[in-house]
């Protein structure tokens, strides 16, 4: 700049001086505002800051007394806890022990009225027992009474019926000896009459067989004709010719 | 059983006629004369006979013929031919199965039985059955008997049974 005035006439270097001095003082209006806006922004910064601690401060002292109180709170609250426990343990105890108390009472005057009541009834069933095994005896001694004479009684029929049948059994037998003799007789009779009959036969087919093995191959003509004329008189006593 | 009378001369001829076999040979020798009656050169009456006839039926079939002159005319032998061959259908048959071949000597002895006991108009059939042995089986007028050596054999069995009996015992 000292250069550009020194090479420039003096009246237009006047000019231009005052357009410059002007810039000039522009500028350091220019930076001293902005130094100005700077340190007000610094300023500001520090006093944001300081504030924020001042807060954080305040709201950590907040918080810690928070806690502080929450903590009182909490141990009193425990310890009232505490204490309504105990006296509800109490209370339990004391009850259970009434309790107690009660049903022991109240079981013994069971067991007591049970041992009465069993007393009583063992009692009247003995009572019972005896009237029935009474009773017992004596229909027992009637039944065997009756049953005896009644015994008695069908053992004489019993007697007269084995005798009845002893002797209907005696003629039977002998009935059946004499049926079953017959019968034997009938079987031998039968078997004899059968085997003569097999014998017979068999007789008959050996002479049957020898018969024709030896006089039907050896007959004559002679004697062949006689057979016809004997077949044909047989025929005709018969009856086979007449109408 | 008497013979029927011989009113027109076919009793000599029927009474050589034995057998069924004799009947059916004499029928078609019948047939052959009859239709020779018509022949322009007819064969002898006598050849015919000897050539299809046993020699007793043929010989008095020409007989016959000649003692009734039917052979006279062909007209009169054709009534005789024909009442001969009717005449043969009125013969009854005895059916005999025999347990040998029936020789002469046995048709002459059963035809004969046969005649005597069941009149001149019945005449035999004979036919083989070895398996009889001996006696015959019998069939006649729809009946039927059977008669064979073994029959006779168990018939005399049983008839002398209790001669067999005694024997056995």
């Amino acid at each position: 700049m000292d250069t550009l005035i020194q090479s420039q006439p003096l009246t237009a270097l006047s000019l231009s001086e005052g357009i410059l001095l002007v810039n000039i003082l522009l500028v350091f209006i220019l930076v001293g505002f902005g130094i100005l806006v700077f340190h007000n922004l610094l300023v500001s910064q520090a006093e944001a800051s300081r504030r924020k601690k001042a807060a954080f401060e305040k709201a950590f002292q907040i918080q810690e007394e928070a806690a502080a109180q929450a903590a009182l709170t909490v141990e009193a609250a425990a310890k009232k806890a505490a204490e309504i426990i105990a006296a509800a343990e109490e209370i339990s105890m004391s009850t259970r022990k009434t309790l107690e108390g009660e049903l022991s009472t109240l079981a013994h005057k069971h067991a007591e009225h049970l041992e009465q009541a069993s007393l009583k009834y063992i009692n009247e069933y003995q009572q019972m027992g005896q009237a029935a095994q009474k009773e017992y005896q004596q229909t027992l001694h009637d039944a065997s009474q009756t049953m005896a004479a009644e015994a008695a009684k069908t053992l004489q029929l019993f007697e007269k019926f084995l005798k009845a049948q002893t002797v209907g059994y005696e003629t039977a037998t002998r009935e059946k000896v004499e049926q079953l003799r017959k019968d034997a007789d009938a079987y031998v009779e039968e078997y004899r009459r059968q085997r003569m009959k097999k014998v017979d036969s068999a007789i008959h087919r050996i002479i049957l067989l020898v018969s024709r093995d030896i006089i039907g191959q050896g007959l004559e003509l002679k004697e062949h004709n006689q057979l016809v004329i004997q077949a044909l008189d047989r025929a005709k006593r018969e009856g086979f010719f007449e109408p | 059983m008497t013979e029927p009378a011989d009113t027109n001369g076919y009793g000599a001829v029927l009474a050589q006629v034995r057998t069924a076999h004799e009947r059916d040979y004499l029928k078609s020798a019948l047939d052959v004369l009859l239709k020779n009656l018509y022949h322009t050169e007819p064969k002898p009456l006598e050849e015919i006979a000897e050539e299809l006839l046993p020699y007793a039926i043929g010989k008095a079939l020409v007989a016959s013929l000649r003692l009734a002159h039917a052979a006279d005319t062909a007209a009169a032998m054709e009534t005789f031919l024909s009442g001969l061959a009717s005449a043969l259908g009125t013969f009854r048959v005895v059916k005999l199965e025999l347990a040998f071949e029936p020789q002469e000597e046995t048709v002459a002895i059963v035809s004969r039985w046969v005649r005597q006991c069941l009149g001149a108009d019945s005449i035999i059939d004979t036919s083989l059955d070895p398996l009889l042995l001996g006696g015959a089986r019998i069939a006649f007028a729809g009946k039927y008997r059977e008669v064979n050596l073994a029959d006779m054999i168990e018939s005399a069995l049983i008839r002398e049974e209790s001669r067999i009996q005694e024997m056995l015992l």
